[in-house]
């Protein structure tokens, strides 16, 4: 999946999570930018990633995420490990 | 191509627009508490699950008439993460009948709330109290070899008993307790069995210990060993959520979960006694006997089917019903007259969603 796809797709999902659905990010986004983007509704968007591509984080992999491109390059790791 | 339980394969798969579709409920002239079972009787993932949960508590928001849902709140006491359950729990009682209405303890504040009077869980007043404890939290995950492990077991069902009764008496909420499901991960190996500090020794006391509280307590029992042991404890358990997100069982499993805690919930509410689900003993589901499906029978009719298997419609019952009649062939005629009648005297409930 290209960076664009997987920002839509990290986009979606945390407009589900969130209920809102005007949700807009960028590879900078911070989950301090975005209101109710908290623990809790990180790990939503994290285990929605897992269910959507068929892949797992572990602990370490998920610790000190900085931004929404710190995200994808994570994602885009974990799926080339699956290739 | 194998299915498993854990993707509920009775459920329709969810349309496309479901998320445009839960956006929309209660907004339409339909009345919403159709719409929002109806979009419950999909098979949810996690995230579609949000949606209509969403569209649940907005609809409550917004005073929209949920009948024929029976309101139920429930307080969510658990020694982990159960924010990710709540959205799931409420979807699936939707399914079952239920508008549920959750007032969640934060985390691992199990036995603050219940003997607190004055807490969230006690001052919510709910009608019932889900107690989530697993192995870890009872401290059964970790052999008992140096002590008396019998004693351990008494000691940490005693702490869940006097729970229970807090939470009785500040709140009036009967308690729904859970068995626990065992890790699939051996010390001794088979030896384990005889080993009576070992884990799977000490849980099986304290699952016997745990439904004998139920009784004795008159609350109701969740049985997570049960269906993690259909599920394999091996998919259940996931150490990897557990070390990231300290998720009690697999995120995979929260749906077939929140699915059997919504069916308990909606027997609380008596919204589906007899009305037919999923066949537990396998593949397929067990037919409504209640009015709503077999109404048109008289007392006779239903007497001839547990005699003979044939149904008024000339049809005979199959699968396991058909073991069931032959064994009630065999007994005296007034017995079968006794369960028609008492058959003929439910009342109507219409069928859950398959």
């Amino acid at each position: 999946m290209t960076r664009q796809e997987l920002l839509v797709l990290i986009q979606n999902i945390l407009a589900d999570v969130l209920g809102n659905e005007s949700l807009q990010l960028t590879e900078q986004s911070t989950a301090e930018q975005v209101p109710d983007w908290d623990s809790i509704n990180q790990v939503k968007l994290l285990i929605g990633l897992e269910n959507e591509l068929n892949f797992r984080f572990s602990a370490q992999d998920v610790e000190g995420l900085k931004n929404v491109g710190a995200l994808i390059n994570l994602v885009q790791r974990k799926l080339a490990a699956k290739i | 191509m194998s299915v498993s339980v854990i993707d509920l394969p009775w459920l329709r798969e969810a349309p496309s627009d479901f998320g445009a579709r839960c956006r929309a409920a209660g907004t339409a002239q339909e009345p919403a508490a159709r719409e929002l079972q109806f979009l419950a009787g999909y098979r949810l993932t996690s995230r579609n699950a949000t949606l209509l949960a969403r569209a649940v508590r907005r609809c409550r928001a917004d005073l929209k008439d949920l009948a024929p849902l029976s309101p139920l709140r429930l307080g969510v006491l658990a020694g982990a993460t159960s924010d990710l359950l709540l959205d799931d729990l409420v979807a699936a009682a939707a399914r079952h009948g239920v508008a549920l209405d959750i007032v969640s303890a934060p985390y691992d504040q199990v036995a603050q709330q219940a003997f607190d009077p004055t807490s969230l869980i006690n001052a919510a007043r709910p009608d019932a109290i889900l107690v989530a404890v697993d192995h870890r939290w009872l401290r059964l995950d970790r052999p008992v070899l140096d002590q008396d492990a019998a004693q351990n077991v008494a000691a940490r069902v005693g702490q869940l008993r006097e729970i229970v009764q807090a939470l009785r008496t500040h709140s009036g909420a009967a308690a729904i307790l859970q068995t626990v499901a065992t890790p699939p991960t051996p010390l001794f190996g088979s030896l384990d069995r005889r080993v009576q500090g070992s884990v799977r020794a000490m849980i099986d006391e304290a699952n016997r210990a745990i439904g004998e509280l139920a009784e004795q307590a008159g609350t109701y029992l969740l049985d997570v060993a049960a269906l993690a042991e259909h599920i394999g404890t091996d998919r259940w358990f996931d150490p990897v959520q557990w070390a990231a997100y300290k998720l009690p069982f697999s995120a995979d499993c929260v749906p077939i979960y929140a699915d059997h805690a919504g069916r308990l919930l909606g027997a609380i509410r008596g919204k589906t006694r007899f009305a037919g689900g999923p066949d537990p003993e396998g593949a397929g589901f067990a037919s409504n006997i209640t009015p709503a499906a077999i109404g048109t029978w008289s007392e006779a009719d239903i007497a001839t089917t547990l005699t003979t298997g044939r149904t008024p419609e000339l049809r005979y019952v199959g699968s396991s019903m058909a073991n069931v009649v032959a064994n009630l062939a065999m007994l005296p005629q007034s017995d079968r007259d006794a369960i028609a009648s008492y058959v003929k005297s439910l009342p109507p409930r219409p069928t859950p969603p398959p």
